[in-house]
């Protein structure tokens, strides 16, 4: 990038040496991108493996079994005599994603037992006690058994992932609700770039729930259609499931490992609205904050993105807002190329800034992004033009942004590099 | 950039704590989970002089184990009681575990990062060192970091019948910490940094923190078995460190369940 | 039609957690939102929820609802048209 002011980031830089995926919108990263390249919509009524409702709000559903080959042979020699039964959908979810970029990394077992791991994961409903069962029974004064109640505490989705690979280091697990994935992504760069850890595990995972797919549907954010985000007639958002999870690993003379970077963080910001519990600023005043604050960070704030990843889920206000702080940061408005993925894997909460920054990366990669699956007659009164679903952009330039906005007004970005 | 941190003011919520008049209005959905942190944060950041910060410049870092679990009892039993469809949408969002820290900036104006940790451990300690290194960095002038814990009846319950005891040693509580540069305010110390390794252990010995221990000054404290503890004794420490002897700066909490290092300095 | 508009009140004092006001207070063409009550978004859909509830009324979408949730007379009115459908 010609032109640019680079002032130096304070922080050690940190590469993205593996991605992984799980999910409704695709099984691992390739096919996650070949569904969104062919514009494949998996979207469909809640399956009976997952709960049973009446409701018509459709899904995004990883399949019955999410627990990947790859999770398997890995787990077999980290874990070995692991249950699946013993943990959630979402650290299954989890599993499947790590392990496809952990293979991707080139990272092996025995090694990530010799280093200190950082595991930082998002998720909404990942550390929520949702046992119907045994809630109903306790309510009720009965004494259910306290099964439901060990597998809440060994639920941590970040200690479980540890108690899996036979890691150890530092974990959190970011409940950021819908921005939970990117932070967890900025977090663990701020771990490596600050020595507390030689690699990092992180993304996000969410399982779907009966609890939150009603929630949903009471805040009125839902669509009985698969989701058009950025369209004039939107209706809402589609729920989905899945983990986004990348390795993350420093990049100079203090990395304990030669790797080849697929790409690298460059920039991470985040900053809350301060307006109101689930609407967003109607002009994005904390995107803004968390776009600036994430440029100041890469060094470069005149950056011009070649691609950003919109948080985009389809609902009026969501679109709205975002589309006005983009409109607002970035003066060469026109320019911009954003889309929105939510068309291919649903709202996935705190794996939606997971696996949007595979996205991202997937895009910059291959120097052109498909279109926003579901906007075909983009909102005129949008602050900004996305790429509507039936083009497919060329991209000009490595450097993207993948940004999440959330519930309780957080907002966050990562600014993120492809390497060539 | 590297700031030296310190820590700038402690509050810990007295167990008959006020809401305050101004805060009642917007306090009307929240629960004691959203109300203690916000009013924790209100309190310790009112002790603090008059400053010049924009409220980007300032940050809101909450770790918690347990989360607002009692309203995510109640949205499932919204959920069961008044059926499909019908789930209380106030009671489902003020649920999720970020409903707190959207709450404190909000309400105290707070438009920096505002995250928060979920961990059985020590998420207190995760999200001060988040905290410590934003201030560090230069990312903002001032972090406001929570812990809060408000149980739950069926926790409670659960508790009292894995270990056949009659009573539960927990209380609600939250203490407030905030973190700022070391040139710009006076504080009770500077905060180096913190390690925190994590063991695998049985699911019960999160909700016992049995033989948890705070080492510190030459001396070993075990500390009460409640996910709390910890911060209290910690925040004790901290506020009379300048009469404590000054033997050691390394901190360490100990626990089946791992070990956490804060380092600390005058 | 008072009836209906006293419960009402009753509920959205009671279920809305409105602090420092009484429901006999509540005027019948009062804006219930923003300048009036100062109710927000987020009790526009728990009133979705509380209607259905209580009185057995479904409202489809915001649309619908907005135009209802204007007073406490025009809800009444939704609420006893609604009803006689």
């Amino acid at each position: 990038m010609d032109g640019r002011i680079d002032k130096g980031s304070p922080l050690a830089p940190v590469a993205v040496t593996g991605m992984g995926c799980m999910s409704g919108g695709g099984t691992d990263v390739n096919s996650l991108w070949q569904n969104l390249a062919q514009t494949v919509i998996n979207c469909h009524p809640v399956p009976e493996y997952l709960f049973k409702t009446i409701l018509d709000y459709p899904v995004f559903a990883a399949p019955a079994n999410c627990f990947s080959e790859s999770a398997r042979l890995l787990v077999a020699e980290t874990a070995p005599g692991f249950k699946q039964e013993s943990v959630s959908r979402t650290v299954l979810l989890t599993c499947s994603a790590a392990a496809e970029a952990l293979q991707q990394a080139g990272v092996s077992a025995d090694y990530l037992r010799s280093v200190r791991v950082g595991i930082v994961l998002g998720t909404t409903v990942g550390c929520t006690f949702h046992n119907e069962e045994y809630y109903s029974a306790w309510r009720s004064g009965l004494e259910p058994d306290l099964g439901p109640v060990q597998f809440y505490l060994a639920g941590n989705v970040a200690s479980a992932m540890h108690r899996i690979l036979g890691t150890s280091g530092p974990s959190a697990v970011i409940t950021n609700a819908c921005a939970s994935g990117t932070d967890a992504i900025g977090v663990a760069r701020n771990w490596l770039a600050s020595g507390q850890c030689d690699i990092a595990i992180a993304g996000g995972a969410d399982e779907l729930s009966r609890v939150a797919y009603n929630g949903f549907v009471s805040l009125m954010l839902g669509d009985k259609n698969p989701c058009r985000p950025f369209n004039a007639d939107r209706k809402g958002l589609n729920l989905g499931e899945g983990a986004g999870v990348v390795v993350l690993e420093r990049q100079d003379e203090s990395a304990t490992r030669q790797c080849r970077p697929l790409g690298w963080v460059r920039g991470y910001g985040s900053a809350a609205d301060a307006w109101h519990p689930t609407a967003p600023h109607p002009e994005g005043r904390g995107l803004k904050a968390a776009l600036r604050q994430a440029l100041r960070d890469c060094g470069d704030v005149k950056l011009v993105p070649a691609l950003i990843n919109a948080h985009g889920t389809g609902t009026k206000a969501n679109d709205r807002a975002e589309t006005a702080a983009l409109a607002a940061i970035f003066p060469k408005t026109a320019e911009l190329v954003v889309v929105s993925t939510k068309g291919i894997t649903g709202h996935t909460l705190g794996a939606a800034g997971g696996i949007e920054a595979i996205f991202t990366l997937m895009a910059l990669r291959a120097g052109q992004t498909p279109g926003t699956v579901g906007c075909l007659e983009p909102d005129p009164e949008l602050s900004l033009l996305p790429v509507i679903q039936t083009e497919n952009r060329q991209l000009h330039g490595s450097w993207g942004i993948s940004q999440s906005l959330a519930f309780g007004g957080g907002n966050s970005a990562l600014i993120l590099e492809a390497a060539p | 950039m590297n700031v030296p941190v310190i820590v700038s003011a402690i509050e810990q919520l007295p167990r008959d704590y006020v809401v305050p008049d101004e805060l009642v209005r917007d306090l009307r959905r929240a629960d004691a989970f959203i109300q203690m942190a916000v009013v924790s944060a209100f309190a310790a950041v009112s002790r603090l002089p008059a400053d010049k910060l924009q409220p980007e410049e300032v940050g809101v870092f909450i770790g918690t184990a347990f989360g607002p679990l009692e309203t995510n009892f109640e949205s499932l039993g919204s959920l069961i009681d008044d059926g499909e469809g019908h789930i209380s949408p106030t009671l489902f969002s003020h649920s999720v575990y970020n409903a707190a820290a959207g709450y404190v900036a909000r309400l105290l104006d707070i438009r920096g990062p505002a995250m928060t940790i979920t961990n059985y451990g020590w998420p207190f300690l995760i999200a001060m060192e988040e905290a410590r290194l934003a201030v560090a960095s230069g990312r903002i002038g001032r972090a406001v970091v929570i812990g809060v814990e408000t149980y739950s009846a069926l926790l409670a319950d659960a508790y009292r019948r894995f270990f056949q005891v009659e009573t539960v040693p927990w209380e609600r509580s939250a203490v407030a910490w905030v973190l700022e540069p070391a040139g710009a305010a006076k504080g009770f110390c500077r905060l180096q940094g913190i390690n925190i390794k994590e063991f695998e252990v049985e699911p019960a010995d999160l909700l016992t923190r049995r033989g948890e221990t705070l080492t510190g000054c030459g001396a070993v404290s075990e500390l009460a078995r409640h996910p709390m503890a910890y911060v209290s004794a910690l925040s004790e420490a901290v506020m009379s460190f300048d009469k404590l002897p000054q033997l050691s700066n390394c901190w360490s909490i100990k626990a089946s369940f791992g070990l956490a290092e804060i380092n600390l300095d005058r | 039609m008072q009836e209906l508009k006293e419960q009402i009140k009753e509920m959205v004092v009671r279920d809305l957690k409105l602090q420092g006001i009484e429901p006999s207070e509540i005027d019948d063409n009062a804006p219930l939102f923003e300048e009036g009550l100062g109710l927000d978004s987020l009790d526009a859909v728990e009133l979705v929820v509380l209607v259905q509830k209580h009185f057995d009324v479904q409202i489809e979408d915001m649309d619908e609802g907005q135009a209802a949730f204007k007073s406490i007379n025009t809800l009444a009115e939704f609420i006893t048209a609604s009803r006689s459908k």
